[in-house]
């Protein structure tokens, strides 16, 4: 005879208690996230836990995983032929190793990606949400002794740190995380394209988003662009199999994936709600209210994600608001950007990373991927189950999109934001694998277009690739440095810098912005005579001021005349002279005030 | 008649026409720099996929390659090794392999058949801003440049292609022995290729001569296969074989001859051309070769007539008897400065006359020859003409280190003939052992110590000094400065800005722009001074000089031979104000001499200098 079931347990089985405890825990979220906490207590907040609220959110999403593959259904009705999976297993490996190899691992975007491989440091050594400012060896130690929480979302940081602690601490592990990300960012499309028509389908993904320089870029680089780009590919695959066998497993990983999601970019936030739409497309195709356990706890692991946004909503410095823009967004960015985008999905150069084939096929095939959507909407619930993913995270893309149009540093052409597109190149992947099975019934298009795709790779992704002119927005001057500074014999330095103190902290090489070095000349005077430091070194630019060149040291970069200074090496970025020189000596002038305690330094990124 | 026949016969037609009437030349070069790399891509596209065809139909012979013996592969291996392991890496033949190279890098780039003339780091990237059509066919550049495609730019991958090309080389000479009679032909095929210094230095530079010898063979093998099957897809890869051959090498078109034969034989003897669309659209497929081949009619500089004074026309019959004399100086040379093979060449011109007799007697029976046969005796017609025409041309000395590798493959020619002679004599099977003892010995006796010593690259001073300059960009990796040098491509081809004397001397102000405004870190010159052999005096050739305007510091200095040194110096200051022109410099001694004065007092001061070694 069973034995009956205790209380709670009974209570948890029945439907309407779970809906409820959801009802309850949304609530509690909304409450939490953007009513009842500060400003102050918010940022304390994300700053101390938000690193263990995220592990624990990646923990579950494991574990969703593991149970989903656990409890997979029988094998898929047409399974690959192993000739087709070594094509598909060819293109994914030879397509990740062109993009790796395409360009070397450096940072793409000054200062973003240093700031989320600072805060990476600072999760890694101190579990910290927070992002170095000053940094010293302090008796074998090197210390962040001043940090801050900053606007990115944390799951790319998070994922860098745990590669630290499996790995070690090294800058290189950053760049490793992106590489890794490329070929599950394309196996995913693969998924989700043979989700959609079959395996050519999934392989004209592959090819297409293969032949994107900027996935390239991306891969290389040290940014978060990559990870959201998976990020909303696995919800994607995740939201399709849900909907094609609506079950608790399927649910519990595409809620988990979508908190995940949240916390990989700023606008990703709003691929929640189509995930909700989703959950409530299944109970219908279901005819059941399907609530795991872990979808109760999705609206309060959101909340630092809110929190976040309430600390940046609250701190006008970190906007970085440009003298010509007053707001973040506004439609009157709008038209400025639409243009830009046009020239950068249309560019036919090889200084930027898009691709003409994909933005001139995707195109069309969002026309007409539009235009299905409207006719077979009506249809929801016997539509195909990732054509119905499709639709929601197409929406949820081009929202995403319309909202990038509206921030006011958002001109695909500009090669700090042409990241930006990548959701829109997913959609645009998407609606040809949509369109040529379509065309396939008259004429072989998958085919015809995958072939196109290749050679497209090899008459134009590899000029772009060759040259990656796109990727030379002043990173060049930053690595020339570290190669200058690193050459130089071994010894504690420090480096005042004219840009950003972060590629040194990162390294554990001390540094202070010139700004701050002019406040605290008496400190460096002192330093001189002591034996801390075995030099200071000085990173300057000089521009030309006349037609002949004549160069002169830039204004924000000139030193009072007390600094005296020999040159170490300089060399030309552009029309512009870097140069790194040392500091011999330092005459203080008799009306200097020592500083009490300057403000620390608020680095600059795009966003 | 058969539609598909006119249709071959109109595209033939049209290809006559498009490729020497309707465009001028400079339209013709124009459709060659920005057409080139994609007819390149269409060919090589269309070869891979009839290999994919012929591999397909040929599945059911490849079954039980398991249980076939595995000592071929080892046999290939390590002679591959073998030709590999003595030399470096290295540029032998100056210009031509920068030049292939150049070509390369722009078809990477800029997908563009040209050789970078100008090159800068701009904004961060090497920019490419001009270029010239280079007279090399375009097939060998292609290849390297998706090399680059797939690796990423680097210089070396025109080596990487050769080290390829060397095991696939030493492959299909295994298997066209086979062809001739057995792996024990096959074997010796291999081992007469491996006792040849000049492949080895081949092997490991930057020519286009390792895959001439493969698409040589290569066609060979898929001729045999198309007699043997005479079907549409052997005709397509064969076809498209030998016009990628003739992309390859200049002089490789005279092989579309044993090619047309071939399959006009195979026609007639079947009484009907099979005949498929690719097969139709071929004479089209040739016109990059007709265009590009524009170049000499250009430029008449093309075809080096300057470098060999006393002469002018570049083929005539009256060259054959110099150069039959010099020809067998190299073949029959002792003391391994030749990279010749003396044990190919004695076996070699042993077995060419048999050769020739075989070939004779073959295309009188070629109905009952095997295919294998009756494709080589068609194809030992392009072989002898190949050879007539190098005979005939003004500078097909074999003996000369620039023109050595022009002799490659008459040695193919040798192995061939070599193998296909001893196959007729047999000797109940003992052939194939003895030859094998026979080249064995002669390897480790003679091309071995040729091969440690390379002594005929070492001899050809122009590239070590060609890896001098490498030495300096590997000791300067940032590339952030410019170089004045005659031979500026090198330097652009190594992402390296650079410009010629002259335009240094004529741009002057460019020069003190760039200097005062430190665009580079540094600027370099590279100069070749003459020794005076009276004197020891060291002298600037006026081409080398950029005037008294220009002070140098000498940075790094080295003598390639005993009469000149080489320089490079740093600039150090310019003057401004109106250009002072170089004077016309005082020639050392050495500029005044004939060559043979100056081969004489060369050996003279090698002597001296031998004796006063310390």
């Amino acid at each position: 005879m069973n034995e009956p079931l205790p209380l709670p347990a009974r209570l948890w089985l029945r439907t309407d208690v779970r809906l409820g405890l959801v009802g309850v825990s949304a609530l509690l979220a909304v409450w939490l996230g953007f009513l009842g906490v500060s400003v102050e207590a918010a940022e304390v907040f994300v700053k101390r836990s938000g690193y263990y609220v995220l592990l624990a959110t990646f923990a579950l999403f494991l574990h969703a995983l593991w149970r989903l593959w656990r409890t997979r259904t029988a094998p898929a009705a047409d399974p690959l032929t192993r000739g087709q999976a070594l094509v598909v297993a060819g293109a994914i490996i030879v397509f990740s190793l062109l993009a790796i190899g395409s360009e070397p691992f450096q940072g793409k975007i000054l200062n973003d990606e240093f700031v989320l491989q600072s805060t990476a440091f600072n999760m890694h050594y101190f579990r910290d949400v927070a992002m170095m400012v000053r940094g010293y060896d302090i008796q074998g130690v090197f210390l962040s002794t001043d940090s801050y929480l900053d606007k990115r979302p944390y799951f790319y940081p998070f994922l860098v740190s745990l590669s630290h602690d499996l790995t070690g601490y090294r800058p290189l592990n950053a760049h490793l995380v992106n590489a890794l990300l490329m070929p599950v960012a394309l196996g995913l499309a693969f998924v989700f394209g043979r989700q959609l028509t079959g395996w050519r389908g999934g392989l004209l993904a592959v090819v297409l988003l293969g032949s994107l320089p900027l996935l390239g870029q991306n891969a290389t680089g040290s940014g978060m662009e990559l990870l959201n780009f998976v990020m909303i590919l696995a919800a994607m695959v995740l939201a399709a199999d849900y909907l094609r066998a609506p079950r608790g497993e399927a649910l519990a990983a595409l809620g988990l994936c979508a908190v995940l999601l949240a916390q990989s970019r700023y606008e990703s936030a709003l691929y929640v709600l189509p995930v909700a739409v989703l959950a409530l497309v299944g109970w219908f195709r279901a005819q059941r209210i399907i609530l795991p356990g872990q979808l109760l706890l999705v609206p309060l692991l959101l909340v630092p994600c809110a929190l976040q946004n309430k600390v940046l909503s609250n701190s006008p410095l970190l906007w970085e608001l440009t003298e010509k823009a007053a707001t973040r967004f506004s439609l009157g960015y709008f038209p400025n950007n639409i243009l830009g985008a046009y020239q950068f999905l249309f560019s036919r150069t090889t200084e930027l990373a898009n691709s003409l084939l994909l933005s001139a096929a995707g195109l069309v095939g969002l026309i007409w991927m539009t235009w299905r959507l409207v006719r077979t909407l009506p249809a929801w619930r016997t539509a195909p189950a990732a054509g119905l993913a499709l639709a929601a995270f197409g929406l949820a893309i081009t929202a995403n999109t319309l909202l990038v149009f509206c921030y006011y540093w958002a001109s695909f052409v500009d090669r700090m934001a042409s990241r930006f597109s990548l959701p829109l190149h997913l959609l645009f992947a998407c609606g040809v694998v949509l369109l040529t099975a379509r065309l396939d019934r008259w004429w072989p298009a998958t085919k015809a277009l995958t072939a196109a795709g290749l050679l497209f790779f090899l008459g134009f992704t590899s000029s772009q690739y060759a040259s990656h002119g796109y990727s030379h927005v002043g990173i060049d001057e930053v690595e020339w440095e570290r190669r200058c500074v690193n050459a130089l014999p071994p010894g504690p330095r420090l480096i005042i810098s004219n840009k950003s103190t972060l590629p040194w902290l990162l390294e554990k090489k001390p540094s202070i912005l010139i700004g701050r070095a002019r406040l605290v000349a008496d400190r460096l005077a002192h330093q001189l005579h002591e034996p801390n430091f075995r030099e200071i070194l000085i990173l300057q630019g000089a521009r030309p001021t006349t037609v002949d060149g004549d160069y002169e040291i830039v204004p924000e970069d000139r030193l009072p005349e007390g600094f005296k200074v020999e040159l170490v090496a300089e060399k030309r970025f552009g029309t512009k002279l870097a140069r790194i020189s040392r500091l011999v000596a330092l005459d203080l002038p008799p009306d200097f005030k020592p500083a009490g305690s300057p403000p620390p330094p608020i680095p600059h990124g795009t966003d | 008649m058969d539609r598909r026949l006119v249709l071959l016969l109109s595209t033939a037609a049209l290809a006559l026409i498009l490729g020497f009437v309707a465009f001028t030349p400079d339209q013709s070069l124009r459709l060659v720099i920005y057409g080139g790399y994609w007819a390149m891509l269409l060919l090589t596209l269309l070869f891979g996929w009839s290999l994919l065809k012929v591999a397909r139909d040929s599945r059911a012979d490849l079954t039980g390659w398991r249980q076939r013996p595995r000592w071929p592969a080892a046999l290939v291996l390590g002679c591959g090794l073998l030709l590999l392991a003595h030399e470096a890496y290295g540029f032998k033949i100056l210009m031509d392999e920068v030049m292939l190279l150049g070509t390369s890098m722009n078809m990477h780039f800029d997908k563009t058949a040209l050789v970078p003339m100008r090159g800068h780091d701009i904004q961060g990237s090497f920019q490419l801003l001009a270029g010239q059509l280079d007279k090399r066919p375009l097939f060998q550049p292609f290849l390297v440049s998706i090399l680059h495609d797939l690796t990423g730019y680097r210089p070396e991958n025109i080596f990487a292609l050769n080290t390829g090309l060397t095991f696939l080389l030493l492959t299909l000479a295994y298997v066209t022995g086979c062809r001739i009679n057995g792996r024990g032909a096959g074997a010796v095929a291999v081992l007469l290729l491996t006792s040849l210094p000049l492949l080895a230095q081949n092997a490991t530079g930057g020519g286009f001569e390792l895959l001439n010898l493969v698409m040589i063979l290569a066609t060979l093998l898929l001729g045999m296969r198309y007699i043997a099957r005479r079907d549409a897809n052997s005709l397509e890869a064969f076809g498209l074989a030998g016009i990628l051959l003739a992309n390859t090498r200049y002089e490789s078109v005279l092989f579309l001859l044993p090619v047309g034969l071939t399959v006009l034989w195979v026609w007639w003897s079947d009484r009907r051309p099979a005949l498929t669309w690719t097969v139709i659209i071929m004479p089209l497929l040739m016109l990059p070769y007709a265009l590009h081949n524009k170049v000499f009619s250009v430029r008449s500089s093309s075809w080096e007539m300057a470098s060999q004074p006393g002469f002018d026309r570049p083929f005539s019959l009256s060259y054959i008897p110099d150069n039959i004399a010099h020809d067998l100086n190299f073949f029959l040379s002792a003391n391994g400065e030749h990279s010749n093979s003396l044990v190919l060449s004695l076996l070699g011109i042993l077995g060419l006359p048999l050769f020739a007799l075989w070939t004779l007697k073959t295309l009188r029976n070629l109905r009952v020859a095997s295919p294998a046969h009756a494709a080589l005796a068609i194809f030992a017609l392009g072989f002898a003409a190949h050879t007539f025409l190098l005979l005939c041309y003004f500078w097909g000395r074999f003996d000369d280190p620039v023109i050595r590798r022009l002799s490659l493959p008459l040695n193919l020619t040798m192995v061939i003939a070599v193998v296909t002679a001893a196959s007729e004599l047999n000797w109940r099977g003992r052939v194939w052992p003895l030859l094998a003892v026979v080249v064995g010995a002669g390897f480790f006796a003679h091309s071995l110590p040729t091969m440690a010593r390379h002594g005929y690259s070492s001899e050809y001073y122009v590239g070590r000094e060609m890896d001098w300059r490498r030495e300096f960009i590997a000791a300067h990796p940032e590339r952030d400065y410019l170089f004045i040098d005659n031979n500026s491509i090198i330097w652009i081809t190594h992402l390296v800005s650079a410009t010629p004397i002259r335009q240094a001397i004529d741009q002057k102000g460019n020069i003190i722009f760039n200097f005062r405004n430190r665009i580079f870190s540094a600027i370099y010159v590279f100069q070749r001074l003459s020794v005076d052999p009276d004197t020891g005096r060291l002298s600037v050739p006026a081409e080398d000089d950029p005037g008294p305007d220009y002070q140098l510091e000498t940075v790094w200095e080295r003598r390639f031979t005993p009469m000149t040194v080489s320089r490079i110096s740093r600039v150090v200051s310019i003057r401004e104000g109106p250009t002072v022109r170089p004077a016309a410099a005082k020639p050392a001694g050495a500029e005044k001499m004939t060559p043979a004065e100056l081969e004489k007092i060369r050996a003279r001061f090698f002597e001296e200098f031998i004796k006063k070694l310390p």
